[in-house]
């Protein structure tokens, strides 16, 4: 039997989104980007109106033993970024077992709002979030936006180049490491229970 | 080539970013160049030393007109809201604020070509939503716009599809 979960991904216009999901699905991905107009079209050319849908599939471990485990796959469903599209936010994010929330380190001018966006799904949520810090190289500057964002002390923060498709395996591996420790806590998993009461 | 933009996206996007160069795309996309923007930025055209440079568009029909006339001439029909493909109100018929309307209709148009690929289709038509409340119809003009009408169930749809498709040409208009 597969089990599978799904992975919200998420953050603000531009920060790198659909280009995780395109660098790590296994599958086509289902793409909804058309061409941007007005001021944006001055950031990227294309932006995502309704979703993304990708998926990666792990295959399980083969042990000397024994039989190989079963595969785990991640479903991964992909926000729009801009506030005129939140309503896809609310829609994408039902059950999710894992937020991810990709962030633009060098587009400052996005964090606060990201910040606010990140700690208010969290707070419907009740799960861990792994936070990819793009066009980023160093994990102490992921560390620090990660925390400024409102992710918590032992939550993952990944320095990535989401140009670069190996760069998002990295976040796919993260992502991996977050469901296995939430199913050692919680041995259902998806079940909500993550408690986030310390988040300002 | 002399540049078509719309002088007023032009000039923000200058100001905002406070570039010294700037690069029209087409008529509705402008890159800014002198910042890290520009590596992206694909089908470039032309570019434009200064704004003044920028031609101011030509005279356009004002869209809240057109689309007032296409829910006027079809009974029933409620309100209509033309929809830049990533979700913007470029006009509206009515005087509701069209801004969540339009980035919903962006996002079921999105959805309903993806849905149209996977039946082995290219080219979405209409998209009609038929609720107890009435209907919706969205329909894409040309390949980056589309018109939503809000209509009664009884509304004449023969008469509503006729007058889009006779104003179509107009909607393409940059405003």
């Amino acid at each position: 039997m597969t089990q599978a979960f799904k992975i919200l991904v998420t953050g603000p216009f531009a920060a790198g989104k659909t280009s995780l999901i395109q660098s790590v699905s296994q599958t086509r991905v289902i793409s909804t980007d058309v061409a941007t107009t007005s001021d944006e079209a001055a950031v990227k050319s294309h932006t995502t109106v309704a979703m993304d849908f990708g998926t990666y599939v792990l295959d399980g471990d083969r042990t000397a033993d024994g039989p190989a485990a079963d595969p785990v796959r991640l479903l991964l469903f992909g926000t729009p970024g801009q506030e005129r599209f939140r309503f896809m936010t609310d829609i994408l994010k039902a059950e999710a077992d894992v937020v991810a929330f990709v962030i633009d380190a060098e587009a400052e001018h996005t964090h606060a709002a990201a910040g606010a966006e990140l700690r208010a799904v969290l707070r419907d949520l009740h799960v861990p979030c792994v936070v990819a810090v793009n066009r980023c190289d160093d994990t102490a500057t992921a560390r620090r936006l990660a925390r400024a964002l409102g992710a918590l002390d032992g939550e993952a923060a990944v320095p990535c180049q989401l140009i670069d498709p190996e760069s998002g395996r990295e976040v796919v591996i993260e992502i991996l490491l977050t469901l296995l420790a939430s199913i050692e806590t919680y041995p259902e998993p998806g079940v909500p229970g993550f408690d986030r009461a310390e988040v300002a | 080539m002399r540049p078509v933009a719309k002088t007023a996206t032009v000039h923000t996007a200058w100001e905002r970013l406070g570039a010294s160069r700037y690069v029209v795309l087409d008529s509705t996309q402008v890159a800014v160049r002198g910042d890290r923007y520009l590596e992206r930025m694909e089908l470039v055209k032309t570019v434009v030393d200064s704004p003044n440079d920028a031609v101011a568009a030509p005279p356009v029909p004002d869209m809240r007109l057109v689309l007032a006339d296409v829910v006027r001439g079809a009974s029933g029909a409620r309100n209509a809201v033309l929809v830049s493909g990533d979700g913007f109100a470029l006009a509206a018929s009515g005087a509701d604020d069209p801004t969540e309307h339009a980035a919903m209709t962006a996002a079921a148009l999105g959805l309903g070509r993806q849905l149209t690929a996977s039946a082995g289709g290219q080219d979405l038509r209409q998209l009609v939503i038929d609720h107890d409340g009435g209907l919706i119809f969205v329909w894409p003009i040309g390949g980056c716009r589309a018109v939503c009408v809000l209509a009664d169930n009884d509304v004449d749809q023969r008469g509503l599809r006729r007058l889009v498709r006779a104003h179509g040409a107009r909607l393409m208009e940059t405003s």
